[in-house]
Formats: structure tokens, sequence, C-alpha cells
């Protein structure tokens, strides 16, 4: 390049600098609203849209109903109740085919089998009593639940109804500096919170996920609803005349799940207080129009990313947890076995919180599966109470409710632990699926045990506090 | 973190230089003792460090008062680029929430290196100003005077174009933050009442403390005020519709571009069409898709009725 040439040049970009100051500063942001401008006046011009007035009309309608002042909520309500009931009902029959195939059967059969081989006592104790056991309760238990809920959200999804619910609860979310879609990963939660915590994807924005991570397990999962139903038909049932027993449990179940949601909005306010401090940023929320559900799509969706996915984890969590329940029953350690240690160690704190020493133990045992946690209940307390059960270390269930009731009672269960089992079995560390699923989806320990520990805060408190009150009450 | 013993110097010595640059813009004259009280620093601190500075040629003493050197200005200068480019970074890239820009951009000023600077300009677009309005230093140290004076000095009926918020002290800068003004807003004073300044910003009517309104800058526009029809697509009422002007200078980063994506750019009408059971947020009819839109998001969105 010769020497006037650049000289030409460095005048050039001089003044290019000099008449850059004059430039508007939003420069950038108006080329580029002038590009999106310019390219939606072209698509304009030749795209004809196929608006058919009476599918928008009929839209229409269906936005005034379900997004309506007075009829948006209790939709809402009405339709989730629903979804949790058909759930509820429908799988108590696939589970009782499942149990009976793999629990009764399947694990008979396992155990003949590991007889006729010479498989020594305590292998086939770990194995078949401990790892497969536990594997195939949860399995059993925690499928049906899953293969029914899961495609039903996803229908309402893919209906476009989800997104609504958004919109109709985003105001109360935004109270507390969260996101709206908060009312739809909890909802989630409510199939199961590793999914839930997974559906927290959809919120764009990285501080408001966060929070909808951190306490989606406040959403009573379908692995709780079992306990929660179970106990409360016993216990609390059992303090009323026996027409209202029903309705009480129900009442009981519903109160403990509109508690979670309570216990979750005030979580996120205290997180968006402090440690997640900041203004309720980005919110857009797209309403699609609605549309026929693509049942396929939504069995495929459904079944191979959610259940399938949750299922895997959770038996893989399963496998070695079967094999602590069976040994901590089994290992004996100066003439008692390590349960009857651990039971013993843990009574002090359960009275406390209004439980026992076996809930915590079976609490820390079942953590791969809260499905797990009544059998193990129930295990551990015949072995300690010298009842007659299926062996140690062998989990069971009783379909009697009476005799359910005895069995724990020879525990020293009163309504009082009844009631704090409720509220712990909302309020404790989320099972380790979910927390691996945590630890899967924020890449930060920090928030991993956050997470884990933060329900801990208002169920000891809850317990605490029930526990004291009632016993004052009752001397 | 805590920074070793050379960092912790450097940091002060680049503060005292950033310190000289600010006395020298607003032209008052510094002093060991208005450094050591700017910077909230004990005097015989500063006093051991004066010579050295000095001695590098970064600093003269003319009596008592302290000058920039060229080398000193221009270090100065390095350190304010980092500064602002950082700002912007914040403000574009991250959801910080603005109340911490200014603290986080204090402690990375010092971080980043002239290299770093660049590489930050380059992704950021060579921003020219930061989001409050203040010119970012180019590569060569050059650097555009302010313009504008503060809001209070103006009159009823004066239409003017917002340049700059000062962001210090955070309590003042909070208020202004609030009504989320940025440069390059238009607005028209309506009159002083009761120690409070009403304006109209992009027709919405706001009001401030004169606190505040002494710490925003602005001059006369050019172009005018907000016209008579301008409204914020918050205050549409269900039903209506309108069309789009703009979105707010002061919605950046993710927020804008989703916004963009959405369809919300000049032109494009968007009818208020239903809002949810409990008052917020307000569903719109934009191009053919429906979006729900919190309200201080719509209240980010200039329209005109039409």
């Amino acid at each position: 390049m010769r020497a006037g040439e650049s000289d030409a040049a460095g005048a050039v970009l001089d003044a290019a600098r000099e008449l850059g100051w004059h430039l508007p500063p939003d420069l950038n942001d108006r080329i580029t609203e002038a590009i999106y401008a310019e390219s939606s006046e072209i698509a304009g011009r030749r795209i004809r849209r196929r608006g058919g007035s009476l599918r928008l009309a009929w839209q229409e309608t269906l936005d005034r109903i379900l997004t309506g002042r007075w009829t948006g909520i209790p939709v809402m309500l009405l339709l989730l109740g629903s979804v949790l009931w058909v759930t509820i009902v429908g799988a108590n029959y696939p589970s009782a085919l499942l149990a009976d195939l793999l629990l009764n059967r399947g694990w008979h059969l396992l155990r003949e089998a590991a007889h006729a081989m010479g498989v020594p006592g305590w292998l086939g104790g770990i194995t078949v009593d401990g790892m497969y056991l536990t594997t195939a309760w949860v399995v059993s238990v925690m499928l049906p639940p899953m293969a029914i809920f899961f495609p039903i959200f996803t229908i309402l999804e893919d209906f476009g109804y989800l997104p609504r619910v958004a919109f109709n609860l985003d105001r109360i979310f935004k109270a507390v500096g969260a996101h709206g879609k908060q009312a739809l990963t909890m909802s989630m939660g409510l199939g199961c919170n590793a999914a839930g915590v997974v559906a927290c994807r959809i919120i764009d924005s990285p501080r408001e996920r966060l929070i909808a991570i951190v306490t989606n397990n406040f959403a009573l999962c379908n692995g709780r609803w079992p306990t929660q139903m179970l106990i409360a038909s016993v216990f609390v049932g059992g303090l009323f005349p026996p027409v209202l027993g029903g309705f009480a449990a129900a009442g009981a179940v519903l109160l403990v799940a509109g508690l979670g949601f309570a216990l979750a909005w005030l979580a996120s306010l205290v997180l968006s207080r402090t440690v997640l401090r900041g203004e309720a940023s980005t919110f857009s929320l797209e309403l699609p129009p609605y549309r026929p559900p693509n049942i396929l799509r939504t069995f495929y969706t459904s079944i191979i990313d959610r259940t399938i996915f949750v299922l895997f984890r959770a038996v893989v969590f399963a496998l070695p947890a079967g094999a602590v329940i069976w040994l901590t029953a089994n290992v004996q350690v100066g003439g008692q076995s390590l349960a009857y240690w651990m039971v013993a160690a843990l009574d002090g704190p359960g009275w406390w919180l209004g439980l026992n020493g076996v809930i915590l133990v079976a609490y820390i045992v079942a953590i791969p599966a809260n499905e797990i946690v009544i059998p193990t209940v129930l295990m551990l307390t015949v072995l300690l109470t010298g009842q007659t059960g299926a062996g140690p270390g062998v989990m069971f269930e009783v379909d009697d409710a009476d005799r359910f009731r005895q069995i724990l009672a020879a525990g020293g269960w009163t309504a009082l632990t009844g009631v704090c089992l409720m509220i712990f079995s909302l309020c404790h560390n989320p099972c380790s699926t979910t927390i691996y699923t945590i630890w899967r989806e924020t890449r930060s320990a920090k928030w991993t045990v956050l997470a884990t520990l933060l329900p801990f805060v208002p169920g000891v408190i809850l317990c605490v506090l029930i526990a004291c009150v009632w016993r004052a009450m009752a001397a | 973190m805590r920074l070793s013993k050379g960092d912790q110097r450097r940091v002060l010595v680049e503060d005292v230089l950033k310190h000289l640059h600010d006395c020298r813009s607003r032209g008052v004259s510094a002093t060991e003792a208005s450094a050591g009280g700017a910077l909230g620093v004990g005097l015989d601190r500063i006093a051991k460090l004066l010579p050295e500075l000095v001695e590098a040629g970064l600093v003269e003493r003319r009596g008592d008062c302290l000058e920039l050197t060229v080398a000193g200005e221009g270090y100065a200068l390095s350190v304010i680029r980092a500064h602002r480019l950082y700002e912007t970074y914040l403000a574009d890239r991250t959801g910080t929430p603005l109340g911490e820009w200014h603290r986080r951009a204090e402690v990375e000023e010092h971080r980043l290196s002239p290299v770093a600077q660049d590489r930050l300009a380059d992704s950021l677009g060579n921003p020219r100003f930061d989001p409050h309005g203040d010119p970012i230093p180019t590569r060569g140290g050059e650097v555009v005077a302010q313009a504008g004076r503060p809001l209070s000095g103006f009159v009823a009926g004066e239409d003017l174009v917002v340049t700059h918020m000062e962001d210090e002290p955070e309590e003042v800068f909070s208020e202004i933050a609030k009504l989320r003004l940025a440069p390059g807003m238009r607005l028209r004073v309506l009159g002083c009442s009761r120690g409070r300044l009403r304006v109209e910003v992009e027709g919405l009517v706001q009001e401030l403390s004169l606190v505040a309104a002494e710490r925003v800058h602005a001059v006369l526009s050019p172009a005018g005020g907000p016209a008579a029809s301008q409204r914020r697509l918050s205050a549409i009422s269900l039903g209506e519709s309108a069309r789009v002007l703009g979105i707010s200078p002061a919605c950046r980063g993710s927020e804008r571009t989703r916004l963009l994506d959405l369809g919300v750019v000049p032109g494009s009408i968007v009818e208020a069409a239903f809002s949810g059971p409990l008052g917020d947020p307000t569903a719109y009819r934009l191009r053919g898709t429906m979006v729900g839109l919190r309200r201080e998001q719509a209240e980010q969105i200039f329209v005109e009725r039409i």
C-alpha cells in the first residue's frame, strides 16, 4: 500500500470514529428492530392467514372459561383433582397385579431357585430379600401411577391447557419473585419430583428456574400419596365416627398437599429475599391455540421421556438400598441387629418430632424411594417388637387396616405419631433420584445440598410444635 | 475473595487515579484529603502511596493539588473503560439486577486487562455508552464529553431526552431504577409540587424526588416530546388495539431479544385480549399468536392508540 492511500484510509477511519459519537446511543437496537420490522412486513405481504372465524370464536370461548375471573381457578382445581383421583384409583389395579407378579410369585420363585442352587443364606438374603425385593417394590408401586399420571398430564400439555395454568397462577408466583411456570413444574412434581425438577427447564430465566428446582420437593409426589392416605385413614380417620372417617382422612391428605404448596410459596419468598435475591426477571408466556392432542406422540414422550427415565434412575438407586435395608436388619453387633442400635440412637430425636426411631431409620435407609418407607417401617417394627412379619430385613405390607394398626400400636404409635408422620412425609429430604436429578440439572453441589436440606426446616419446626401442643393438651 | 498485598496496592492506585480523573472532569481540584475521603482510606496510606505515583510518572503535584499526567490519565481511562464495559456486559448478557451493576463493576474494573477489555468490547458490539449513559472510553483512550444537565433545572412544558443517570449514591439510584428510566427516553416536565417532580416519560406519568431529579441528566429534545397518542402497552384496556412504537431502552439483554422474537417491533398491531383470573398477567394478540405478559413487561412497550 502506498503512503498516500494509507493516509486516505486513516482519514476515513478517523472520520468514521468521529462520526460514530454522533449516532444515537441505541443504534444497534434500532437496526435490529428495523430488520425485524422489515422482515415481518415482507412476510406479511406474502402470507395469507387461514383464520376460520368459527375456530377463533371457539378458542375465545374456551379461554373465557379456562382463564375467567370466576371459572379459571375452580376449573383448574377440578381438573388437577380429577387427574390425581384417576391416577390414584386407577393405579391400584395394575399395582396389585405387578405386586402379585413381582413381589409374591417372583420373589418366592427366586428364593426357591437360590435355595435349590445352594446359595448361602446371607447371599440370598442380600440379593433376593434385599436388592430384588426392594427394586421390585419400587417398580410395582411407582410404575402404574406414573404410567397413568404422565400421559394425562402430557395430553393436557398438548391440548394447550398447561400454559393457561401458568397464566392463571402467575400473579401468585410473581409476588414471591418466581415464575408462573412454577405452577406447572409443581403440578408435575405431584407425579414425581424428579420429573418436576427436569420440567423446570421450561423456565428460561436462571434465577426463577433455581427457585422452582429447590422448592419442587414441596409438591407431594406419587410416592408419598399412598403413605399419606394410609396413615390418614388409620390415624386421622380413626379420630372421627366411622361415617365421617373417610371424609376426614381425605380432607387431611388434601390439607397436607395444600400445605405443601403454601410452603413452596413461602420458601420461594424466602429464597428470593436471600440467596436468590433479585427482581422477577423476564416473563413472557406463549399461549398456543388449543388443538386436539396427538395421542401417539403423547404416549411416546410421557412413557419414554418421563416414566422410563425416572423409573430407571429409581431402580439404580433401589438396588444398593435394598442391600442396605437387609443388612441393617441382619448384621448383628453386640448381640443386637444394626437396626436396633440405629433405632435406639434415633428414638430421642424422634420423640421430639412426635415420631419414633423406627420412622427416622426408615427414612434414612429408604432414601431411594418414598414408596418403600411404609414397608420398611413395618419390617423394622415387627423386627423390634418381636411380632411375626416376613422375616428380618424382608419388607412387607398388610392389606388389612386393623392388622396395620395392631402392628404399629405395638410399636408405640398414637394419633400424634400419625399426624407428625404425615407432616414429615411432606417435609423431608427428596428421594435420592430427585437429589441426583437436581444435581444433574444445576451442576452445583451448593444448590443440591440446599434443596435437600431445605424441607427439613419447616418439617422439624411443624413436627416439634405439633408434638409439644398435642402433649400439653393431652396432659 | 482476599486480595494479595500487591493486588490491594494496585486497586488503591487505580482508585486514586479514578478519583483524580473524576475531579478533573467535574472541574474541582483534587488533594490528598479529597482522595482519602472519597475512597474511605486513611490519609497515611495515601501519603505513603503518592510519592510512588509521582515517581512512576502518573501524578504531578501542583502545590497541594494533585493532577494526572498524560500517562496517569490514560491509566485512569483504561480502568473507567473496564468499569463501563463490564456494566454494559451485566446489563446485556446477564440477569443481574441493576442495583448490583455498579458494585460488581467496581470489583471487576481492577481485574480486566486491556486485552480482556478489547475482547469484551468486541463481543458486545463495541458499545459507545454504558447503561447509565456514560460514554465508554475507546481503545485509543478517547472519550466524549457528557451532554445534558440535571432534570431539576428544566421548567414545566419542556421536552427532553434523558442522557445520563448517576449510579451513586445507591439509595437515590434505586429510586431512579424503579422508574426504569434509561438514556434515550423522551420525557416532558409537567411540573413540580411538594418536593416531587412530575414528568411524562414516553406516555407514562411518573413522579420522582428532587434529589433523584438532580441525578438524572437530560438535554432538550430536538424532535419534540412524546406524542399525545403515545401510551405504554400496560395502559391499553381489554379489547383495544394499539400500534407498537418500540421497546423501552431500559429493557435490555435477553428480555429485549425475547420481546423482539415475539414480534414486538415498530408497526406491529397488538390487541389486549384478556387477563388472568387474578388480574395479571394479560394476554395480548400479536401477529396471530397469543402472548401473556406481566404488567411490568407491558410497561416496557411503547405503543400508540389507533
